[in-house]
């Protein structure tokens, strides 16, 4: 039993890198394909078993994600705010250490939350069924807090989280349409940003391999503020890391763009074993490979609970030497390949997976979603406004 | 090609595509199936069958009931409160999204209209 579970967390952490590192290809479509194959894998292998390479693969792709967002410019819809401060020090020649920032955010994070485990079991199961009926009006909240801190055009950003709702609204109620959020997220926050770095025609300086200079004192301050805003934001669907993480840096009048990177690789992790946590206290799955489990495992014991936690923990310390060493790889090729020949190759392998499991429908979903991902850009508005696509149609559900 | 441009191509692309996408979304109906003609093709998307309600279990919060049509029979699952009263033998109609649970494909009811009362 150890060594199938050992088995599953290096395969899991091996898929991991390559949803990680492709633009576009979202663990839930992997977490998905295992559940499709799960009727013939379970006559070899136990339940616990897909469900711990369903958790080493997402805690893998929340370190490994950082590398095209930061070298690429090319996130998945969590990774959309480390774009900005990653990209500054890329051009400055530090995108190792940017990359590392989030790791070692994401590390420290998964380490600090399984020793608030005891005290987050608790404080979910009790605070759940106090704000249960208020989900709604927490996001509404949070969405405007969050477009009140926009500092370009406030009424720029509340559009865009307008007209992002309504195209989310339209895109989950087209009857024929497949897999609608890959499109969408694709279109919004993938091709849509490469497009932007193609036409700004980026030329990415020489790299050096440099740790990180951070302080102790700053580093636990902003810590501290992500895992509380994460253990808050974890268990409320359609709030992402990108909007936990804007949350968790409202407390500090400025903050650097190195602190603010291991704060996004922090949350970034947190909010997925957050949501292992909130599958066992309060049987609800919050993101795409969660739900895959709660499928897999008809009922989720202690012992179950405890084996996630700790494949959660064996997958971080994996995931992280990897991402150190895939980081250096990145670091050295980034500057001989064809930044712009490397743009139109991801473009054109996302537009084939997006017509190959979406249809024509997907592509037009796609099309359209592209052409309103490159309006916040041009306007200089942050992209998590979009994120209105998903916390729009959430509130009208419960609102309705 | 200038930024100004740019924004506006985009701004009015958005806004003409999310319109279509909302026009493609309240006029194409879902496609009708007899229930033998399901299969896991049709996963993840909305379809639209009609058929008598042959066994019925309510749970809190949610009502899980057989359908049969003269091909097959498949499990509905209704998630929200329908404001209305199903009975066994009751000939309805159900739109919804097909999903699988336990190696079964089920369909999770967004409508349901009742085709008589018999």
């Amino acid at each position: 039993m150890i060594l199938e579970i050992l088995i599953a967390i290096l395969i899991g952490c091996f898929t991991g890198i390559i949803t990680g590192l492709t633009p576009g290809l979202h663990i839930n479509l992997i977490a998905v394909l295992a559940f499709s194959a799960s009727p013939f894998l379970l006559e070899f292998i136990s339940p616990i078993t897909i469900s711990v390479f369903i958790i080493a693969m997402s805690i893998t792709h929340t370190f490994l994600d950082a590398l095209p967002s930061i070298f690429l410019g090319a996130p998945d819809s969590d990774q959309i705010l480390s774009v900005l401060p990653g990209h500054r020090l890329l051009l400055e020649g530090r995108g190792y250490e940017a990359v590392m920032l989030t790791a070692i955010g994401s590390l420290a994070a998964v380490i600090l939350t399984l020793i608030i485990t005891p005290l987050l079991i608790p404080f979910v199961k009790l605070t759940y069924p106090l704000i249960k009926d208020y989900i709604p009006y927490i996001l509404i909240i949070s969405s405007l807090f969050l477009i009140s801190k926009e500092h370009k055009s406030k009424l720029w950003a509340l559009l865009i989280f307008l007209l992002s709702g309504t195209l989310g609204i339209a895109v989950f109620n087209l009857p024929t349409l497949k897999q609608p959020l890959l499109p969408l997220l694709s279109g919004l926050f993938g091709i849509s940003i490469l497009i932007v770095s193609l036409s700004e025609k980026t030329k990415i300086p020489p790299q050096r391999i440099t740790n990180p200079k951070i302080e102790k004192k700053e580093s636990v301050k902003v810590l501290s503020s992500g895992l509380i805003t994460s253990s808050l934001c974890g268990f409320l669907p359609g709030i992402g890391p990108a909007e936990a993480a804007i949350i968790a840096s409202s407390p500090f009048k400025k903050i650097s763009s190195e602190y603010f990177l291991l704060l996004s690789g922090a949350i970034n992790t947190v909010v997925m074993v957050i949501s292992f946590i909130a599958l066992y206290t309060i049987d609800k799955a919050r993101n795409g490979s969660v739900v895959i489990i709660s499928k897999i495992m008809e009922k989720l014991t202690f012992s179950d609970f405890i084996i996630f936690l700790a494949a959660s923990l064996v997958s971080a310390f994996i995931a992280y030497y990897l991402t150190k060493n895939i980081a250096k790889i990145f670091s050295s090729l980034i500057t001989k390949i064809n930044y712009q020949k490397l743009c139109i190759g991801i473009i054109l392998f996302v537009t084939a997976i997006v017509i190959t499991l979406a249809g024509p429908l997907g592509l037009l979903v796609m099309v359209i979603s592209t052409a309103f991902g490159i309006v916040p850009s041009l306007l200089g508005i942050a992209k998590n406004h979009m994120m209105g696509c998903l916390i729009i149609p959430v509130i009208l559900y419960f609102l309705l | 090609m200038n930024e100004k441009r740019l924004l506006k191509i985009c701004l009015v692309t958005s806004i003409l595509g999310i319109f279509l996408l909302l026009s493609i979304a309240e006029f194409s109906q879902p496609k009708f199936y007899q229930i033998n003609d399901i299969t896991d093709k049709q996963l993840d998307t909305q379809i639209k069958i009609e058929g008598t309600i042959t066994k019925s279990k309510d749970l809190p919060g949610l009502l899980l009931f057989d359908l049969k049509d003269n091909t097959s029979k498949i499990t509905v699952v209704a998630f929200k409160d329908f404001q209305i009263n199903l009975t066994h033998g009751q000939n309805i109609s159900v739109t919804g999204k097909i999903a699988e649970y336990n190696n079964v494909l089920e369909i999770i009811a967004d409508e349901i209209t009742i085709k008589d009362d018999s």
